[in-house]
């Protein structure tokens, strides 16, 4: 089978950031926590390859160990969203119209309900700012997410002739839902979680920018973005490269996501 | 008026039609018969100039003297729908279910710029009324999902006759309907066929279908056409080896060797299953619907039974019951003496029936091989793969595979071959009851004569007893031996199958059995 080409595209992109990230952890350019003031605000390839910041730490440095950051707390807060949702979304579709079905997706609702950002302002308000409050904020709002695409995944399966038969084999419910379910609606869950992953990364600059993110010295996208605000007309480099970092990791990862939809959704393959 | 030369196609290189020619005179039937795969609906699709894409067509489709392969495509548009209509198997999915069916029968006049919207409604309206939808009784206002199957279909057709077109392309048009919707569907056709002086190029897997309706006939089959005749003349000669065949197996009976005992195995008695319906007023009572209406049923050892009736009409719901998977609101279900609770179900009594089901496609998880699903029955008689890996062998054997199909994904099988491998996975545990809920109705002729010589040398081999549920009179007159009639969640009529079907005694038998297209005995004898 042919894949499509976004797909490589958007693997290509991610695969970029996912390497820095990992390379970071056993080398960088440069050291991310030492200033050097003398070598501040250096333009690209002025002996630094993407250039300084304002206490002359290396932006490249910085970008890498950012990715890291991110990619962390999305890595997390997806994981947190699917270990909940999933099995909650499975229960729900398999008493449907039953009370634990009703009470999974008023939750889902309620969670749902809130502005997401501002929840997560309101628990890094409460607990304090940290990578850690950031993972939960962003992870507890990826719950009903897939919940609800589990349910709906696992609903449409449920009317089959094969769980008719399964449960005419004699299996449970719980049983039916981890061995003929889940495997089914796992080509659902790894597209959506390819698109959690790059709003989670989106949600981790924004909660950074505005300070409730990882603290300082660690090195995130979103904070490097704020700190250049107030230099943007001489020291332009600082806000374009975080910023560039970003929207294509996230680029990257949607193309991934869409590209792995058309190759993974029998529906789509068909329709091409 | 429609010629159809040397037409081939082929689809990325592989060729799907071969030099397929006939001809359609004007006010003529034409029966198009062959099974799934053979190519007729695409025959259809490729003169239609709505061949899918990556197809390459060559030949000639001449219609009123104009070859249609080689109309612009805007000039097709305007032929498609004013010179030739199309109806489709699906009326579920023919209608768009957002647009009223006024509208939508309206659109085809409008679209072609015949009239105006107004004139257009009121053509709508007398075309609705001809296909026997009249306006006071089917307002132009009603949505699809407001009709039956059989009065959506009727809509299908008001479409495509709106404007009166000289052709009527009807591609498996009574196939998904019930046998009494589809005698009146066939009658509707042939009406308008006689009246309106229009062509009808009939599609269709079914030989009974055509002998009733069909002038001219050609039998395809992969992609070419084997033989071509006038109607009786083809039915009474089967000159080509491949038609006589479809023939045979279309009436084929398989041979039982019948060894019925007094000893029931299962036994419905009094079987009550309601539906709650949505609340009329905020907190009155819920209305119930009453699907199953105390039904008594009785399968004996070694016997087959039957169970006849239209959609609709119970018959499913009863056979949840009987599974344990739906709660009876009133009567037993025994199973070999054991009660069956679909609360509390116990895995020995449970592994005592079995089921297959009617789509070879949706009955296996498609991320499992096949020996995992033939073996899932062993849930109920838990064992360790040693012991049941050569039980789950002699089944794929049994039922005519091979054991090392069992190591395969179900992808890779056919539709007969699927239905096999059902076959097995209900056996493999050796049920007394295995119920057969419309098994061989998705198949073709000739796998679904090879599946009852299946089912009948199991059957004798194993000592099974069937339940067999269908709405297909001539296959379960081939393979029962007593047959019941449900019509509204009741039994209508019960007792040996001959008889029922010689002597019906219900006035629902009678039209059900009237209802079935059958080729005329002097022709086949």
């Amino acid at each position: 089978m042919r894949l499509p080409a976004q797909l490589w595209a958007g693997a290509a992109l991610s695969g970029v950031f996912v390497a820095a990230a990992l390379i970071s952890l056993i080398w960088t350019p440069h050291p991310v926590e030492g200033m050097n003031i003398a070598a501040r605000l250096k333009v690209p390839g002025d002996g630094f390859v993407l250039g300084t910041d304002h206490f002359g730490r290396d932006i490249l440095s910085m970008l890498m160990v950012g990715a890291q950051t991110s990619i962390a707390v999305a890595v997390v807060a997806v994981g947190i969203g699917m270990a909940a949702g999933v099995p909650l979304g499975l229960l729900g579709a398999a008493n449907r119209g039953g009370w634990i079905d009703e009470i999974v997706m008023r939750g889902n609702d309620l969670v749902f309900a809130f502005p997401s950002l501002v929840i997560a302002i309101l628990i890094t308000a409460v607990f304090g700012p940290s990578a850690v409050n950031a993972i939960l904020a962003i992870g507890i709002f990826n719950i009903p997410v897939f919940a609800r695409v589990t349910r709906g995944g696992a609903l449409s399966l449920w009317t089959l002739d094969y769980i008719l038969a399964a449960r005419v084999a004699g299996k449970g419910r719980l049983r039916i839902s981890v061995e003929h379910i889940l495997p089914n609606v796992a080509n659902l869950l790894i597209v959506q979680g390819t698109i959690q992953f790059s709003l989670g990364i989106l949600a981790e600059a924004g909660l950074s920018y505005v300070g409730l993110g990882a603290q300082p010295p660690v090195p995130s996208w979103g904070r490097m973005l704020a700190e250049s605000q107030t230099m943007i007309s001489f020291a332009p480099h600082l806000a374009l490269l975080p910023g560039m970092a970003i929207v294509l990791t996230v680029l990257g990862l949607n193309l991934m996501g869409d590209g792995l939809r058309d190759v993974l959704d029998p529906r789509l393959r068909r329709a091409r | 008026m429609l010629s159809v030369e040397g037409l081939s196609l082929d689809i990325h290189g592989s060729p799907i039609l071969r030099g397929v020619s006939f001809g359609i005179a004007p006010g003529e039937v034409f029966g198009l018969v062959g099974e799934s795969g053979s190519g007729k609906s695409i025959t259809a699709l490729a003169a239609m100039g709505l061949e899918p894409r990556g197809a390459e067509v060559r030949g000639a489709v001449g219609f009123l003297d104009r070859d249609l392969l080689e109309v612009p495509e805007p000039e097709m548009n305007a032929l498609r729908g004013r010179e030739i209509g199309m109806i489709f198997q699906e009326p579920m999915t023919a209608l768009n279910p957002v647009q009223r069916i006024g509208d939508q029968v309206a659109e085809t006049l409008v679209v072609h710029g015949a009239a105006t919207r107004a004139e257009a409604l009121d053509v709508a309206r007398e075309r609705l009324a001809r296909v026997g939808l009249p306006v006071d009784r089917f307002p132009l206002e009603r949505y699809p999902h407001e009709l039956s199957g059989g009065q959506r279909q009727r809509v299908c057709i008001a479409m495509a006759v709106a404007l009166r077109p000289k052709l009527l392309i009807a591609d498996e048009p009574t196939t998904a309907l019930d046998v009494t919707t589809q005698a009146q569907i066939l009658d509707l056709l042939r009406g308008l066929v006689a009246e309106e002086g229009m062509a009808l190029w009939l599609i269709t897997h079914d030989l009974a279908v055509v002998a009733d309706m069909a002038d001219h006939v050609a039998v395809m089959r992969d992609g070419r056409v084997v033989e071509a005749d006038r109607t009786e003349r083809l039915f009474r000669a089967r000159a080509h080896p491949y038609t006589a065949k479809l023939f045979a197996d279309s009436g084929h009976v398989p041979a039982r060797a019948v060894q019925v005992t007094a000893t029931p195995v299962l036994e419905v008695r009094g079987a009550v299953r309601d539906y709650p319906l949505p609340r009329r007023t905020l907190l009155g009572p819920r209305p119930a619907f009453r699907a199953v209406d105390g039904v008594d049923l009785v399968v004996h050892a070694g016997e087959s039974v039957g169970l006849v009736g239209e959609s609709g009409c119970g018959k499913s719901t009863l056979t949840r019951a009987i599974l344990g998977l739906d709660v009876l609101q009133g009567g037993t279900v025994r199973i070999d003496g054991d009660a069956v609770h679909a609360r509390h179900l116990d895995g020995r009594v449970r592994a005592k029936m079995q089921v297959v089901f009617q789509d070879p496609y949706g009955s296996f998880n498609p991320r499992h091989r096949v020996e995992r699903l033939v073996a899932e029955p062993f849930h109920l008689d838990p064992a360790p793969p040693a012991a049941w890996r050569p039980r789950v062998a002699a089944a794929l054997e049994a039922v005519g595979l091979r054991a090392a199909d069992g190591g395969k994904y179900i992808h890779e099988f056919s539709g007969g071959q699927r239905q096999r491998i059902a076959i097995a996975r209900a056996i493999v545990i050796r049920p007394r009851l295995v119920i057969l809920d419309e098994a061989v109705s998705a198949l073709d002729v000739s796998i679904r004569a090879q599946i009852l010589d299946l089912l009948a040398d199991l059957q004798g081999r194993f000592g099974l007893s069937y339940l067999f549920i269908s709405h297909d009179l001539s296959v379960v007159r081939a393979i029962t031996d007593r047959v019941l009639v449900m019509r509204a969640g009741k039994i209508v009529e019960e007792g040996p199958t001959e008889r029922v079907f010689v002597a019906p005694g219900h006035a629902y038998t009678r039209a059900l059995i009237a209802a079935t297209p059958r080729i005329p005995s002097a022709w086949v004898a």
